[in-house]
């Protein structure tokens, strides 16, 4: 049963298919763009070693014809086929900027009602007042002390709503992050 | 990539988050476009993007409804709209002297709180009564007013146009108010900043007035109007150092002064 599993054509062809998919799939999560298209490239020729399986990807006509009559045959049709497949590749490019974009200010949002949340806002102002206590600079202690008292008034008031006073310390957590 | 932004966190933190510029990730843009079939199939199965297009269509839906509703409605929600559609430009009351007229009235100001609708009004009072917030012991005199109007005031735009205002609706003017509004109107604008006496044009401080409710006194539109008083010296030096020459004066035309 194994045997016959690992001689079928059909086995390694869709295997190759599988890694191939991978491969590219890698090379795009990692803005690899040349990669993916080498990827592209030799799975392309890969299908040229697997003869019994060019019906199951439309390329029956290989079988009756030579490559160049195939190509010389279908040249609009392919061209046509190339030219949509860049067309919705880059409708696609830019739905899926949408969506990252969308996605970093889902976050954002997630992380500032978290923050602002009078728990995190009362935790922060400890931190701050710690900070302020261990800081030598006398301006630097200041503005931690500054700091520390707004997450507390913020946080006595309630919380999840961002005030001026609240700003420039969100801002500085979302610029050093857990550093702060 | 974006500089110190790494897109792996941004589903962990926002650490270093800053706006995402295509140019600078122009590369996987590419990958994207190049490889869709297999991102398309990755990033529904990883990211789920269902729950940022339903939100969008939703949201889009929403304001759609809503813009075909307001169109529809606008004005039958003007139609039944009690309070007074504000004037077409805001009026607020400039910072001056006390007038002999408001002092003289400053001590009866507590009798003319109420002042029947069906009473002739002046333009005066229709500046006193429709200010909501100014005490009513600041009533502007029977001459020309100094009322400054700004087209846009960005505190007066802020208050919403429904707020009621605390008066009732100006009556008609009579014909002292139509006397007074073509007297407003034949007051001339080029006046300029004034300083009192004894203080050099540097010392002198305007703070932002308090805003008042809108007053509508004409549907034309509004001047700056300034006007003299006893206290106060003009602060166009230039004007009084080469006085205007008098147009059918002899000893001008002669250019021989002091003869």
């Amino acid at each position: 049963m194994l045997s016959e599993i690992l001689t079928s054509e059909g086995f390694w062809f869709w295997t190759l298919v599988v890694v191939q998919s991978g491969l590219i799939i890698w090379f795009v999560e990692t803005a690899n763009p040349v990669a993916a298209a080498v990827t592209i490239g030799t799975l392309i020729v890969g299908i040229a070693f697997f003869p019994t399986q060019w019906e199951t990807v439309g390329l029956a006509d290989l079988h009756s014809m030579s490559f160049p009559g195939w190509l010389t045959t279908n040249a609009w049709p392919l061209l046509a086929g190339v030219g949509c497949y860049f067309f919705t590749g880059i409708a696609w490019a830019t739905f899926r900027w949408w969506l990252l974009v969308r996605e970093m200010r889902d976050t954002y949002e997630r992380s500032k009602a978290e923050w602002l949340a009078p728990g995190n806002l009362r935790s922060t102002a400890t931190v701050l007042r710690s900070q302020a206590e261990h800081c030598s600079e006398s301006t630097l202690r200041e503005k931690y002390i500054a700091w520390s008292e707004a997450c507390r008034m913020a946080a006595a008031e309630g919380g999840n709503r961002l005030t001026q006073e609240l700003k420039p310390v969100w801002k500085e957590f979302v610029t050093n992050g857990s550093r702060l | 990539m974006v500089p110190g932004y790494d897109s792996r966190r941004a589903r962990t933190g926002i650490e270093g988050l800053t706006k995402p510029d295509p140019k600078d990730r122009a590369a996987q843009i590419v990958a994207w476009a190049i490889c869709w079939p297999w991102n398309v199939v990755w990033t529904f199965c990883v990211y789920n993007p269902f729950r940022y297009i339903g939100e969008f269509l939703l949201r889009e839906i929403q304001s759609a409804l809503f813009e075909i509703s307001n169109g529809q409605f606008s004005e039958i929600e003007r139609d039944l709209t009690l309070e007074p559609s504000p004037p077409p430009f805001p009026i607020r009351q400039a910072h001056r002297a006390p007038q002999p007229a408001a002092l003289e009235t400053a001590s009866s100001s507590d009798e003319r709180t109420s002042i029947p609708v069906e009473q002739p009004r002046t333009i005066s009072e229709h500046v006193s009564l429709e200010s909501t917030s100014t005490p009513l012991n600041e009533q502007l005199p029977e001459t020309a007013n100094a009322t400054t109007v700004s087209d846009k005031s960005p505190d007066l735009e802020a208050k919403p146009a429904t707020e009621p205002l605390q008066q009732p609706a100006p009556v008609a003017p009579s014909v002292t108010a139509i006397r007074q509004e073509e007297e407003l109107e034949t007051v001339s604008t080029d006046t300029v900043a004034e300083t009192p006496k004894g203080s050099s044009p540097n010392s002198y401080s305007w703070t932002h007035p308090e805003p008042t409710a809108f007053v509508p006194i004409s549907n034309k539109p509004l001047r700056a109007i300034k006007y003299e008083t006893e206290t106060f010296q003009s602060g166009k030096t230039a004007a009084t150092n080469n006085p205007v020459r008098p147009p059918a004066d002899p000893w001008f035309e002669k250019n021989a002064p002091n003869r």
